[in-house]
């Protein structure tokens, strides 16, 4: 990807909170680099401590002084013109308790150089997108976590940014909203919105990411697609109608490694051996109700390198 | 600032302000003066409790309500306007501007902390707004918050003043500018208090710690100059008296009023003053209020020349034809005469005749050790003069001379070292009692006031009237501070110095508070 196709542009970022008299001060980022190309959803992942938090807060600008490159829209990050083209959903966030629904949606969006008509005319098809019409006049202060969640992802999207971040959004939301979000973020990325998200929830990453980077320690330890970062494991699950009680003969011949399953068994095998696994069982009379080759889970993959990363 | 965003800003601080629930607590409050004016009717002679129900004088409420302000009732002549000037002094002076901006402050304190809280800051200061509009739009939201209960409360007791005792004073409102002003200057600091320390409680202690320091060191700079002030007084007095006597001044009296304070007192007072010069001067601002007030009353008579303002025409006299106008005595052989004539006024029950004259005042510059004090004419010499004169006339009886009390001119400068003599003389149309008063305002005029009168009882008690419609007799000694205050004062006692050194302090605090901000890492 070259920097004319990037939305963001990090390279060599390195952050060091400043320490508190004679204490020394903490390094958060540690010379990360990476792009995040237009109309695509980009995942930040990492442990805790790793620096992801930061990284958003000085793309943001709430994090003043920083060194390398950093930019959005080609201006840099924190440039109050990049800012404008940007929605930016926070986590554990505080929406202001004296607002309702409503003055938060439309307040916030005229922060950002909407107007008031502009923003009322989008009004009630955010709040239907978010299912709060019901609570749209009720203070903040009386809204549950995942209303607030709610009312937040709206005030991130309704003045319509090119670029939105979301850190954490499904913190505190159910599954029905869950689903609602990752439904929303498609639909963003449909129309040409970049999404960047940053989440704990890896499973909902790999579901909606087309990127992935993780980071560690203020470093980015792995980057890539999901489909890189979930390779094949090698083995291969066979589902069986009846699991024959001949299957440890069966399965001795082949001389690789397998395991029973609750419903069959898992065998480590390239594809031609995968075939001919096929045709013993077959000639078997053994019925396979189903096949499928095994892939590294997001959530495996981050463990596996992340545990690595500390030894 | 696009136009939205400064709109957004403005919704935000007023819904800020509309939800608070201490602001709530105040609008009840704020009702209670303003209840007060629609029960009690101040009518021209006696004060009217729920139409009629109860009936009480003005004898006794005046003392009451001075003492409880601490003031002179200023420029109103009448009961009425008296009682509810003094009335107004204790809401707006007293009250609202020492507890009810404090109660603000408490009130407003939690914005600033509440804004850079975790997870308030990232979703606010995200935004493409400045971090100077965020924090200046939380300080105009504090002065919102005072403005709105403060225009209200002004708003509400001029009408009741208005609907239930027939009064109506425009310069009312600005009270709520005083209140504003005093309130913006404290809240500054509140602000910057509330950034360093992130904590509300912080904020609205030191806040309050810092209002009652500022006050005393205002209070104690007063009094330092006041004695000051007392001193060349007694020395331009020792001088005068040395020139009026052959032996010369009084070199002890002189001694005592040049003689140096100890280091200590000396180190203390350069502090004091180095501190009343940078602090904001929050007491000030009545001062400046009852100056306003008074600038856009209508007096009945005014000199703009030096301000000498004659506001309420008592009742029974009127205008005199300016042909009636003529010197108070004609052979009058004074040094420097009474001038030219600038009013004239009869009473026509009591056949009493009243004048008021005006000259160019005389000043010197006298050299006392390697100091040198610019001495403007006194009125004592003056009226000594005058009784010297009358001494050697045949037709003047009960010659009687005595100081007259400090007052004011319209625009609350000091009206000073007046003095009256009276007499009896016989005329062609029988004895008259007749008194002439001599006082400075500003200090380049001289006045000569002058009564006639059927005999001394009737003429006592015109005068008075007179006097009190001329704020000549008023004064006192609390009101010495707020006299020195004027746009044409030396720097420290100048009422825009005391605006724009108090100006430049919020300014600074402002800065400080946005320096600070810009450097927070969320």
């Amino acid at each position: 990807m070259n920097a004319a196709e990037s939305l963001i542009a990090i390279h060599d970022l390195q952050k060091t909170y400043p320490g508190r008299w004679f204490r020394k001060g903490f390094q958060a980022l540690r010379g990360v680099s990476f792009d995040v190309g237009r109309g695509s959803i980009f995942g930040l992942l990492g442990p805790n401590g790793a620096g992801k938090t930061t990284l958003i807060k000085v793309l943001m600008g709430l994090a003043p002084s920083w060194e390398g490159q950093a930019t959005i829209f080609g201006l840099s990050a924190g440039d109050p013109r990049a800012r404008r083209r940007i929605g930016f959903l926070p986590e554990a966030h505080r929406l202001p308790g004296y607002l309702t629904g409503i003055q938060v949606l439309r307040l916030y969006a005229m922060y950002s150089g909407r107007s008031r008509p502009w923003v009322d005319e989008r009004m009630p098809g955010w709040l239907e997108t978010v299912d709060m019409q019901r609570d749209a006049h009720r203070k903040v202060r009386e809204y549950s976590k995942g209303m607030q969640q709610r009312i937040g992802l709206a005030q991130a999207l309704i003045h319509e940014p090119e670029l939105v971040f979301l850190d954490e959004p499904t913190d505190g939301v159910d599954p029905v909203g869950r689903a609602m979000i990752r439904t929303v973020v498609q639909e963003l990325r449909d129309k040409g919105t970049t999404v960047f998200i940053n989440s704990h929830l890896l499973m909902e990453v790999e579901q909606i990411c087309d990127r992935v980077v993780i980071m560690s320690k203020g470093r980015i330890i792995r980057e890539g697609t999901v489909k890189e970062l979930t390779p094949s494991t090698g083995w291969v699950e066979f589902r069986l109608t009846s699991v024959p009680e001949d299957l440890d003969r069966l399965l001795a011949a082949f001389e690789m490694p397998w395991k029973r399953t609750e419903e069959g068994f898992a065998i480590d095998c390239d594809r031609a051996l995968q075939n001919e696994v096929i045709d013993r069982l077959r000639a078997s009379s053994v019925a396979i109700d189903s096949i499928a080759r095994r892939k590294l889970t997001l959530e495996e993959s981050f463990i596996d390198l992340v545990t690595e990363k500390a030894r | 600032m696009k136009v939205s965003t400064a709109k957004a800003l403005g919704w935000d601080a007023l819904y800020q302000v509309l939800d608070n629930s201490v602001f709530r607590i105040l609008a009840v409050l704020t009702a209670l003066p303003i209840l007060t004016t629609f029960l009690f009717g101040f009518r021209e002679h006696e004060i009217v409790f729920l139409f009629g129900l109860e009936r009480w004088t003005y004898d006794g409420v005046l003392g009451f309500l001075s003492g409880l302000t601490m003031q002179s009732p200023g420029n109103v002549a009448d009961a009425q306007g008296t009682t509810i000037a003094a009335l107004l002094a204790l809401v707006f002076d007293e009250i609202v501007g020492k507890f009810g901006v404090l109660f603000c402050i408490a009130a407003t304190a939690f914005f600033v902390p509440r804004m850079i809280e975790k997870g308030a800051a990232d979703i606010l200061f995200h935004k493409p707004i400045s971090r100077f509009s965020l924090y200046l739009a939380r300080y105009c939201s504090g002065l919102l918050f005072i403005g709105i209960l403060s225009f209200v409360l002004v708003a509400g007791m001029d009408l009741g003043l208005l609907l239930v005792s027939g009064y109506h004073d425009p310069g009312i409102f600005f009270a709520s500018l005083q209140l504003i002003y005093v309130f913006g200057l404290i809240y500054s600091v509140c602000m910057l208090i509330g950034i360093v320390t992130r904590s509300t409680v912080a904020s609205i202690l030191l806040t309050v710690l810092f209002f009652m320091f500022n006050g005393c060191v205002h209070q104690l700079w007063t009094q330092f100059e006041r004695r000051d002030s007392s001193r060349d007084a007694i020395l331009a007095a020792a001088v005068a008296r040395g020139e009026d006597t052959e032996s010369g001044p009084n070199e002890d009296e002189i001694q005592r009023a040049t003689e140096e304070d100890h280091i200590v007192f000396r180190v203390f007072q350069a502090t004091l003053k180095t501190l009343h010069y940078t602090l904001p001067k929050t007491t000030d601002a009545p001062i400046i209020a009852s100056k306003l007030r008074r600038s856009i009353d209508h007096p009945f008579y005014i000199d703009r020349d030096s301000d000498l303002a004659m506001f309420v025409l008592p009742s029974g006299w009127e205008e005199a034809p300016a042909d009636r106008i003529e010197a108070p005595f004609a052979s009058a052989p004074l040094e420097h005469g009474f001038g030219t004539a600038r009013l004239a006024l009869s009473h026509r029950e009591s056949e009493s005749h009243f004048q008021l004259w005006r000259r160019p005042s005389i000043t010197q510059e006298v050299t006392v050790g390697d100091r040198t004090i610019r001495r403007n004419e006194n009125a004592a010499p003056t009226a000594a003069g005058v009784e010297d004169e009358l001494e050697e006339r045949d037709d003047i009886s009960d010659l009687d001379r005595k100081p007259l009390r400090f007052g004011e001119n319209s625009k609350g400068e000091p009206v000073s070292g007046a003095r009256r003599v009276s007499w009896t003389q016989n005329t062609s149309e029988g004895a008259r009692w007749r008194v002439l008063a001599l006082f400075r305002s500003g200090k380049e005029f001289m006045y000569t006031a002058f009564l006639d009168a059927p005999d001394a009882s009737v003429g006592e008690e015109l005068f008075d009237s007179l006097s009190v419609a001329m704020a000549l007799d008023v004064g006192n000694d609390n009101t010495w501070y707020s006299k020195q205050l004027s746009l044409t004062a030396p720097l420290k006692f100048n009422l825009l110095f005391s605006i724009g050194s108090s100006v430049v302090f919020t300014a600074l605090m402002l800065a400080l508070g946005w320096w600070r901000l810009t450097r927070i890492e969320f």
